[in-house]
């Protein structure tokens, strides 16, 4: 991979992660050519091109060499599905600690790598630039027929 | 005139995004179903509901334990106030959740109302369950949980695949 040609997107989601922004700004990213923050209402980056929200986030995803996303499922799931390669950030500051689930799995999976802790970001970023993520093949949902039926059966009833 | 209706029992975020696979997955199949939705405090697309009605959250994510408390007791009078509203222009006959807190009350009043029930573990979990999860498992008629690794907490649960 030409290391002056890489672009980084980097997504927090739907809720500000400012110390994830703080975090990209203080980083030597030298790997990169581009960097694009989205940043929700949290604070933008001063280094680099923010947006709030992105309207196609699909292109932005496609365009990136490397997304580096807070540990959102439904962000996670989207990005593994389209094969880009990833490095997870979990929201330590929720109190609510699905985020440390998901990336836990994403890093025994090898689908990608986790920065847990913000200091090690520049360090992590560097290595995802030569890490091949395991391709993801889930298993998608199978149960529409069952759960049809029982509609079908209470309709009936 | 009282229609059937599906009732959708979803929140923020990936909750909200499951909803939608959901219904997704169910309306190819079932064209003339008509759902319906209550929701935690966030916008729904309407033009996949008949109506959805939109409570205050059962749980904030910050809060402390009064506060939980306290939330969750408003919410579940809320609930049950929009339930109400509900059946008076719609019979649910079903009711899925994708997860919030708020499945806890409405699902269980659908339980005593002797509406199908089920309830689906988010796409999250691998390694705990959730809140909502661990409760509604002893009440609903159906439990679904995306990861094998869940088998475990949900020994009445089926394992459906990641929505």
């Amino acid at each position: 991979m030409e290391w002056s040609a890489l672009k980084l997107f980097v997504t927090v989601g739907t809720t500000p992660f400012n110390s994830l922004v703080s975090a990209v700004d203080n980083c030597e990213l030298e790997a990169f050519d581009t960097v694009l923050v989205q940043h929700a209402k949290g604070n933008a980056s001063k280094k680099y091109e923010s947006k709030i929200f992105i309207n196609d986030i699909q292109t932005a995803y496609l365009e990136a060499d490397i997304v580096l996303t807070h540990a959102g499922a439904g962000s996670i799931y989207r990005l593994l599905e389209l094969g880009k390669k990833i490095v997870v950030v979990p929201n330590l500051e929720r109190v609510d600690p699905h985020q440390t689930q998901i990336a836990k799995y994403v890093e025994e999976n090898q689908y990608g790598l986790v920065c847990w802790r913000l200091g090690e970001l520049a360090s992590i970023l560097t290595k995802a630039v030569d890490f091949y993520p395991v391709d993801y093949e889930p298993t998608l949902f199978f149960k529409t027929p069952e759960l049809i039926e029982l509609i079908q059966k209470e309709y009936l009833d | 005139m009282v229609q059937d209706a599906v009732l959708i029992v979803l929140g923020d975020g990936g909750h909200k995004e499951q909803a939608k696979r959901v219904i997704k997955a169910l309306s190819s199949e079932l064209p003339n179903t008509k759902f319906v939705a209550i929701t935690e405090n966030v916008k729904v697309p309407l033009d996949i509901f008949e109506v959805a009605y939109v409570v205050p959250d059962f749980r904030k994510k910050d809060s402390t334990a009064l506060e939980a408390i306290v939330s969750a007791i408003h919410c579940s009078w809320c609930a049950f106030f929009a339930l109400r509203r509900l059946r008076k222009s719609y019979r649910i006959r079903v009711a899925i959740s994708t997860g919030p807190g708020l499945a806890i009350p409405i699902l269980f009043y659908c339980k005593f109302l002797k509406v199908k029930t089920v309830f689906f573990e988010s796409w999250s979990r691998f390694y705990a369950p959730s809140l909502s999860g661990r409760v509604c498992a002893r009440f609903v008629d159906k439990l679904y949980y995306q990861n094998k690794s869940m088998a475990k907490f949900y020994l009445r649960g089926e394992w459906s695949g990641r929505l």
